[in-house]
């Protein structure tokens, strides 16, 4: 008896909760109608700095949740971002340490143009290479490069051989001169003076290299191999390029 | 995708909020002027009412025109309500409501009163309640919001929630058993 009387109360209870509920809607329904018959009647004037004050709540809400959905999404994205990431660097750095292709590519020569000088470095690369013909050719000139073509009137005035560098010095009788160098060492580093000079990338037998017009003297830089080369002359940098191209190797 | 997704769904919340401001502000200042007096207070009531409109905007957005326009009166009413008894408190000029004797709660609710009358009843003893009180059982039974929700939207206290919900089904009551003419000593 006692458990019938206890649901009958529950019962009871619920109704009521039914009841509240209807009373809710009729409030609600009666707020509504006394609005209606209010907006005829007397109007209370609407202060503007309300509405500033209100427009100026709801930007700052709205950058509020723009800044809250900004980090809600990253703190989402930001973990599959830095897994690809990851990813693509253990695979980058795989690849540069074991497949020697793609390790040549990316240790190619590289030129950078600075602002007061040009650095040209020769990095690792790996080319067998061999023709020959004789003209030039300093004396006790072994596994040495040359030039076979230089202007007329121009003779070798001067040979320098160091361990790792060589220089042959051609001048002709008016005073002029040609200086080639070559370097053998794949770490070598050479500084031409660019600031206020032409610079542009030619081809010398199929090899980037870079001429240098500055005061009348040009300079001509590329690298060939292992080697690094340059001619520096006052004479038109067309005979210049000439005689760049006609480099050979003494055996 | 998401987050798209994201910004479209809160674009159309904002929008809401928006909506509510350009239809409904004019009348939450007419009542909370209506009720304080007072152009600056007024205008605080309506601020305040809007800060709680926002943080429950995902709740209220998906109300019809009536239901949201009654919801933010009823809102902006209990806060200026809340204000003006402050001042008076402050101006030791508020006195309390002398306690209404209340039958106790926890008896059941008489069937007897339940019959085809009871709703023109209900619906005619509702506006003579408090008005406090019926804007209280809206939000509880009607809205449907809890306690915590009532609190909050508007910034009293939940033990305040409790005390008015209490006060409000009892009037209520008493209201009807009047009605009926059976008072229960």
């Amino acid at each position: 008896m006692k458990d019938l009387y206890d649901e009958k109360l529950k019962s009871e209870s619920k109704i009521f909760e039914a009841l509240l509920e209807y009373a809710g809607a009729c409030h609600v329904n009666n707020i509504i109608n006394d609005l209606d018959a209010e907006a005829n009647g007397e109007e209370v004037p609407y202060p503007e700095e309300l509405s500033i004050k209100i427009r100026k709540m709801l930007r700052h809400h709205k950058r509020k949740e723009a800044v809250k959905k900004f980090f809600t999404s990253a703190k989402k994205v930001f973990p599959k971002v830095a897994v690809f990431f990851f990813v693509a660097f253990i695979g980058f750095t795989l690849a540069i340490t074991t497949v020697s292709a793609f390790r040549a590519r990316v240790f190619n020569l590289i030129i950078e143009i600075k602002k007061d000088y040009t650095d040209i470095k020769l990095k690792e690369n790996s080319e067998p290479n061999a023709s020959s013909s004789t003209s030039m050719v300093p004396a006790n000139w072994e596994n040495e490069y040359y030039l076979s073509y230089v202007p007329h009137g121009f003779k070798i005035s001067k040979v320098e051989s160091q361990e790792i560098t060589k220089i042959i010095q051609y001048t002709n009788d008016k005073g002029d001169f040609i200086i080639f160098s070559q370097s053998s060492n794949e770490n070598t580093d050479m500084m031409v003076d660019t600031e206020n000079a032409v610079t542009q990338k030619i081809d010398v037998n199929g090899y980037e290299g870079i001429l240098v017009q500055k005061n009348g003297l040009n300079t001509i830089v590329w690298r060939k191999d292992n080697n690094l080369f340059s001619l520096m002359s006052k004479i038109d940098k067309n005979e210049l390029i000439k005689a760049a191209n006609s480099i050979k190797l003494k055996k | 995708m998401l987050i798209l997704f994201d910004t479209i769904t809160d674009e159309s919340q904002r929008k809401k909020v928006e909506d509510i401001y350009v239809n409904y502000s004019k009348d939450m200042f007419k009542v909370a002027y209506n009720i304080l007096n007072d152009y600056q207070l007024a205008q605080d009531a309506v601020q305040s009412a809007f800060i709680n409109i926002i943080n429950y905007i995902e709740k209220i957005s998906d109300y019809d025109c009536n239901k949201i326009r009654a919801l933010v009166v009823i809102i902006v009413r209990n806060i200026s309500i809340n204000m003006y008894k402050q001042i008076k408190r402050q101006k030791n000029l508020f006195i309390e409501d002398a306690d209404e004797f209340f039958h106790d709660d926890s008896e059941p609710f008489d069937e007897k009163l339940i019959n085809g009358d009871i709703f023109r009843r209900v619906s005619e003893k509702v506006k003579e309640l408090k008005t406090e009180y019926a804007d209280i059982i809206s939000l509880k039974y009607y809205y449907g919001y809890s306690n915590k929700d009532i609190a909050n939207l508007l910034n009293i206290t939940q033990d305040n929630v409790r005390i008015r919900l209490y006060r409000a089904r009892q009037s209520l009551k008493n209201a009807l058993y009047e009605y009926k003419g059976d008072v229960k000593i």
